[in-house]
């Protein structure tokens, strides 16, 4: 037998209807808010999926080949991560101030304008944001028909503004996209700063492809150019070989029957034909001694390095000074050599630099003045500095360039001989040797000092 | 003899997508792709250039046949993807003219389901002979998908295996579109015959949902419309259980609305359910009536259902045994694959739903890759003890099976 309490326990079917019921408006309630906990998870995993796409394209983006392959991923991965029909991103050019079409993505039938009608200036913050929330940008975009669409300012890392990024639907059609949601601004600008990030680097990138490409450029117009200078120094040293060389021959002839009719006929000269006579020989000499010259301007090899061995310059100096004894004498000159280095060198081209430079210097001072002549070398970042010092007559500071020239004459001849080659001579000479040569002096009176370089390798 | 090749991707821009997938499915295609024996079966997102898609499958495989629907997302051997832009394809080689016909119809609605259905399985029974198996994809917003299978029935017998499911969108409700060659229709269906001998089709089905509750009784309905539950207009009926505002579009109510039907007691034990699950696509303009995917005659009794993940992971491990049981010593050359829309993002995170399909793929393929096209639709055709049923809220599996050697 049930007890009375156990009795009160059972429920009737209409309290069990009503507790079946109940329960299920709580299960029914349940089922509600575990959806819409899975509208929140789904949203998350969005945003998650939204984050490995922007790092994807940030690895993705830094090893695109052209700037049209750069903009045209970066659109795909706008599309991808906000799930949007249509993308459009534009760059700003700082030089013309217009907002240039970069890349667009799902504009099919609509006609993009290639420069937008917007300026840094609409864009004073970072931040991303709907285009409804401003309507003059809007109005501005008014060619691209979007009815909503998320736009992000680009910035690059030194602040500057680089364009927008726009992403958006023409039609609110949930059938095939999802309407915006204004959320996905922070997101937007997250994926916008790295684009900015990455069209900064892309840029910079390119500025320097296109620097080495002109660099490159450049240094083979200049190899071009060096081939084609040599080809002609070349060709005009042959030419000038050959000229002098065919010149003598005649010059010799001049010279041979000038002997003879000085020989024989210069007593039946009157006074005036025998200075005349004198004046002529003297002009074939100096002529003579002018094609010298310019045989052993055109002699000095054009190819650097040719005939180079270890030149002992204090011996070189000792032979110099013995080839030019008579004249050395004849000024009563002195030469003070101080030590000299060995250095590679071609010692034909090398003795007659010497010669030219101690033979001007004790020709070039004045007459009355005994020539002293002081000759040293140091040491320098271009080789050994070589110096030859004199008492001479010096130079002018402001025709101190000129002296290297072809038959450049500081001086008439009557005054001081000579063909006008030495200097030109010796500026060949070292520019054979991958030196340089120039003259420093305090002014007329006050003497000279020659310099030239002579690099320690070949 | 059918081959079978699939591919699918994420790509944005709807040619190049197609272009991509066609050839890394056909990649293992030693055939010339221009054969007119090709059939090319496509499941997109809603976010593709469908005309895009079509011109690419076309441009790329000049003479195949194209066909295929619209889905929530796409699952493929490289998993699923229910981005807007996803892209799936199986493309089927015949060794001979033959061995697969194709049928469509536009305009397929609940009333005249039946007859749309008989009308293409007799053209397609008049088109290619011996066909041993049916692949349907039709519209999901207001077909009656069982009178479709009855009209297959008539035809066919009762004994043809269908396979396949309902286009979907991106769980809206609003539109779903269908391929058939160059065109793109949004109420069509398109029946596929494959007649290899050498083909067998073994089917798992199964959903993870228990009834809650007291069965609400149809009042008044017509056909697969349904006017009244408990002597109240149905759709405000429903959305006040729910504690959802009665004039809800019925898209966002999918993957809480669905209602379960008493199965016949015979095929419990196989659909290891009670149950068979309806959903609802589709409210009146009033928002008074609803649409059910399957005829709902007066009287029928239908129950609010809740989710139990443990249900649905054990479940699904029951199906796959079943599955192999009834493969037993064959060889899976290809799998199709339906799944609810309502089963993907909507229900669950993507760590769960790689793990659902994992739970699908690692037993078929054993280690190889086996071509695999599957979709997210709104309802699914899976047979159940050999008979053609059409369910909602399951994951269905398709394995083609081919004898050893």
């Amino acid at each position: 037998m049930k007890s009375g309490q156990e009795e009160k326990k059972k429920p009737t079917y209409e309290e069990l209807e009503a507790l079946c019921n109940e329960l299920q408006a709580h299960v029914a309630r349940g089922i509600v808010l575990q959806q819409e906990l899975n509208s929140i998870k789904d949203e998350l995993d969005q945003e998650l999926n939204r984050f490995r796409l922007i790092q994807e394209f940030g690895e993705l983006g830094l090893f695109r080949d052209s700037f049209q392959e750069f903009g045209a991923l970066a659109a795909e991965y706008f599309i991808l991560a906000f799930e949007q029909p249509h993308c459009l991103l534009a760059e700003y050019d700082e030089k013309a101030g217009a907002l240039r079409v970069m890349s667009v993505f799902g504009f099919a039938h609509t006609a993009v304008p290639s420069v937008l009608e917007l300026s840094p200036a609409d864009f004073p913050g970072r931040e991303g944001f709907l285009l409804s929330q401003r309507p003059q940008i809007h109005a501005r975009l008014a060619a691209l028909e979007l009815t909503e669409a998320l736009i992000g300012p680009l910035f690059g890392p030194d602040g500057a503004f680089k364009g927008i990024a726009i992403c958006g639907q023409q039609l609110p059609d949930q059938r095939f996209y999802k309407p915006i949601d204004a959320q996905s601004r922070h997101s937007f600008t997250v994926m916008a700063t790295k684009v900015s990030y990455l069209l900064h680097n892309f840029r910079i990138n390119e500025q320097l492809k296109q620097e080495i490409e002109e660099r490159r450029r450049v240094e083979k117009m200049l190899e071009e150019k060096a081939a084609a200078l040599l080809r002609s120094n070349s060709e005009l040293e042959q030419f000038a070989y050959l000229v002098s060389h065919d010149l003598k021959a005649p010059l010799r002839n001049v010279l041979g029957f000038a002997g003879l009719l000085h020989e024989k006929y210069l007593d039946a000269l009157p006074e005036t034909g025998r200075e005349y006579f004198g004046i002529i020989l003297r002009e074939i000499q100096r002529f003579g001694s002018v094609i010298d010259g310019l045989l052993a301007y055109a002699r000095i090899s054009s190819r650097p390095g040719e005939g180079r061995r270890i030149v002992d310059f204090n011996l070189l100096a000792e032979k110099v000074q013995a080839q030019i004894l008579l004249a050395i004498r004849q000024r009563q000159a002195v030469i003070r050599v101080h030590p000299l280095p060995c250095l590679p060198a071609n010692p034909q081209q090398m003795e007659q630099l010497f010669q030219n430079l101690i033979t001007n210097a004790v020709k070039f001072t004045p007459p009355g003045r005994r020539p002293v002549v002081e000759i040293s070398a140091e040491p320098t970042a271009e080789g050994y500095c070589f110096a030859f010092r004199d008492n001479g007559i010096g130079i002018e500071k402001h025709k101190l360039d000129d002296i290297f020239g072809l038959f450049q004459r500081l001086h008439p001849a009557p005054q001081y001989e000579g063909n006008g080659l030495g200097l030109s001579i010796c500026r060949k000479i070292v520019a054979r040797h991958n030196g340089r040569i120039w003259a420093e002096s305090a002014g007329p009176d006050r003497g000279t000092v020659f310099y030239f370089t002579i690099p320690q390798a070949v | 003899m059918l081959h079978f090749y699939s591919s699918s991707n994420g790509l944005v821009n709807s040619e190049k997508a197609m272009r991509e997938c066609l050839s890394a499915a056909l990649a293992g295609y030693s055939g010339d792709v221009s054969e007119r024996a090709l059939l090319i079966v496509i499941h997109t997102t809603m976010g593709h250039d469908f005309q895009a898609l079509l011109a690419a499958a076309r441009d790329c495989c000049p003479n195949a046949v194209v066909a295929g629907c619209t889905c929530a997302g796409v699952i493929g051997v490289e998993g699923a993807n229910e981005s807007m832009r996803a892209l799936g394809v199986m493309a089927v080689a015949a060794e001979q003219a033959g061995e697969f016909g194709i049928a469509f119809c536009d305009n397929i609605r609940g009333y005249n389901s039946l007859e749309k259905a008989r009308d293409m399985a007799r053209q397609l029974k008049a088109e290619v002979p011996g066909i041993n198996m049916i692949h349907l994809l039709a519209s999901g917003i207001d077909i009656a998908a069982d009178r479709a299978l009855e009209g297959i029935a008539e035809v066919f017998g009762p004994d043809m295996p269908v396979f396949g499911g309902t286009s979907s969108d991106n769980m809206r409700a609003i539109s779903t579109y269908q391929f058939v060659n160059g065109q793109v229709l949004e109420r069509g269906a398109i029946m596929i015959g494959y007649a290899d001998p050498t083909l067998r089709v073994s089917m798992g089905v199964h959903h993870g949902s228990i009834p809650i509750g007291q069965p609400f009784t149809v009042t008044r309905s017509e056909a697969n419309r349904v006017f009244e539950l408990d002597g109240r207009p149905a759709w405000p009926f429903l959305m006040e259980k729910l504690s959802l505002p009665e004039n809800a579009h019925p898209g966002p109510c999918i993957p809480v609305a669905g209602l379960g039907e008493l199965l016949p007691e015979e095929f419990h034990e196989a659909y290891d359910n009670r149950h068979i699950l309806r959903v609802i696509v589709k409210v009146d303009e009033l928002g008074h009536s609803f649409y059910m995917p399957v005829d709902c005659p007066e009287g029928s009794r239908l129950w609010i259902t809740q989710r139990d993940e443990a249900l649905i992971f054990e479940g699904l491990e029951r199906m796959m045994q079943r599955l192999a049981a009834d493969i037993g010593g064959r060889e899976a050359v290809a799998v199709f694959h339906t799944d609810c829309a309502a089963r993907g993002r909507a229900m669950f995170n993507k760590i769960a739903k790689d793990e659902i399909i994992e739970k699908m793929q690692a037993p078929l393929m054993k280690g190889r890759s086996i071509p695999w096209l599957g979709m997210y639709g709104f309802g699914e055709f899976t047979q159940l003890k050999g008979k053609n049923f059409f369910h909602n809220y399951t994951t269905s599996i398709y394995a083609l099976t081919r004898a050893p050697g």
